[in-house]
């Protein structure tokens, strides 16, 4: 049994990290998704920033997954490479979509098109003239009835100059950043902690649900919890969880007229 | 001890038949395992408890073979069958299982003989086709592991490794370090991380 050990033990110290051949080929876009990409602006200018677009139009019925906590699935991540002095900031995500399928498998989903917005800082140093290439690498996963991975290899091509003007995609971005969930105002959200429960409640709301971040602290049963056709939540929390101490993610609030909000949640037990 | 280990699988597979289709059960770590026999693509049956009576140690793996994640690790990497490898000399039995509902990917008994074939899968794929054992151990993706201790007691729940994607491995082999401290005669260090994967297609 011991000598048994020995080289289980070896494995586990090793790693079993691995990854694929660099020249392992690029698989084809799949039809599932259709990736795209945009710019703020035509040009990059020196010192300045622009908002970069990433497009996912999906095929009905297909979903991709939210950056928050899920039971399956993972989201899209873009990797840029960027050269010296350029700075991607964090990719600026709408409210996804609460989808509970059977067995009590939770997710927060998009269906039809996903528009994320990045901003990118153009460092001061950048020569103007030359047209500056960056390489980037889009993966998802699409999930009907079944899952399907993607990925997408291509660059963006953006040249430096002294002046800029804006794109044909500026509306969409605008209306992507537009799109993104708030923090909530201050006052316009009650919060109740009791021995295990947390009530969150806004007066003029006819319908809330709770959309955990992935560090959210832990909650019981968001199935059950996470949604309700009225102005009031409790959602029961759930077993401490090392490095999971705050109440975070998106709550969506249906008003009346069929219009709905969101607003971003981050609050400490008890505040 | 045999008595005692048979009386309580008669006990859990009461829970498995009260909480199959309804109720969400969640097999935490410390909790009874529920017992249950199911059959293996090649119609042998298999059961739990029979197995834990040996003094076997048992990992379950959710089973899907077209999704990305157990083509992760069953094709490209072969995490699975490695790490059975390294264990099956150690008492202890890995069973793949297999929720997705009839119409659904990768359900169907030719689809799954196929998958051991092509697999080189060393150890049976059970059907669970109305997704009951499924339920009472609250699996929710492929893979998702749970390991089950000669007592009975649930000793690990959750993923494979510790990298969420459909290509790259992780660091850190969960259930191979799970096994290693059972194996030394300790208590589970990581008892229970988030599983992931495609979800298991249970029926609607």
């Amino acid at each position: 049994m011991r000598l048994l050990l020995l080289p289980l033990l070896a494995w586990l110290l090793i790693g079993c990290g691995e990854t694929p051949p660099e020249d392992q080929a690029t698989p084809a876009p799949l039809p599932q998704v259709t990736f795209s990409h945009a710019t703020s602006h035509q040009e990059a200018v020196p010192g300045q920033t622009l908002q970069l677009l990433w497009r996912f139009d999906m095929a009905p019925q297909w979903h991709l997954y939210g950056p928050g906590r899920n039971d399956s699935g993972f989201p899209p991540s873009v990797r840029l490479d960027l050269p010296d002095g350029w700075v991607a900031g964090p990719l600026q995500w709408p409210a996804p979509e609460r989808y509970v399928m059977a067995g009590g498998i939770l997710d927060h989903v998009y269906h039809g098109q996903l528009l994320l917005v990045q901003e990118l800082q153009v460092p001061v140093s950048a020569a103007v003239g030359p047209q500056v290439v960056i390489p980037l690498q889009v993966d998802w996963l699409a999930c009907k009835d079944a899952c399907v991975p993607g990925q997408a290899k291509t660059s963006l091509k953006l040249t430096v100059a002294e002046q800029t003007t804006p794109s044909a995609e500026i509306a969409t971005i605008e209306k992507a950043l537009a799109a993104v969930p708030v923090p909530a105002p201050e006052g316009a959200l009650t919060m109740t902690w009791s021995d295990g429960w947390v009530e969150l409640e806004v007066a003029d709301a006819t319908g809330l649900a709770f959309y955990p971040d992935q560090d959210c602290l832990a909650l019981a049963d968001l199935v059950r919890d996470g949604e309700i056709d009225s102005g009031r939540l409790k959602l029961e929390l759930g077993k401490a969880v090392a490095g999971q101490t705050r109440l975070k993610g998106i709550l969506k609030q249906q008003l009346s007229g069929g219009v709905a909000r969101h607003w971003t949640i981050n609050i400490q037990p008890g505040g | 001890m045999k008595k005692k280990l048979i009386t309580r699988a008669i006990l859990t597979v009461l829970a498995v038949g009260m909480l199959a289709g309804s109720a969400w059960a969640k097999a935490a770590p410390g909790d009874e395992a529920a017992d249950f026999t199911l059959t293996d693509t090649a119609g042998q049956a298999h059961t739990l408890s029979n197995y834990l009576a040996e003094g076997k140690t048992v990992v379950l793996e959710w089973f899907n073979p077209d999704c990305p994640f157990i083509v992760k690790h069953h094709q490209t990497h072969k995490t699975m069958n490695e790490s059975f490898a390294r264990v099956k000399d150690n008492d202890v039995v890995w069973l793949a299982i297999n929720s997705n509902a009839e119409g659904k990917q990768g359900h169907g008994l030719e689809r799954n003989r196929k998958a051991v074939k092509d697999y080189a899968i060393p150890f049976p794929v059970l059907m669970d086709p109305e997704g009951k054992v499924g339920t009472a151990y609250g699996a929710k993706t492929t893979p998702h592991m749970f390991i089950i201790t000669p007592d009975g007691k649930v000793a690990y729940n959750g993923a494979i490794d510790d990298n969420r994607s459909a290509a790259t491995l992780g660091e850190t082999n969960h259930v191979l370090a799970a096994l290693h401290d059972l194996m030394q005669g300790q208590a589970v260090k990581v008892a229970e991380t988030a599983p992931y994967g495609c979800s298991v297609k249970y029926a609607q």
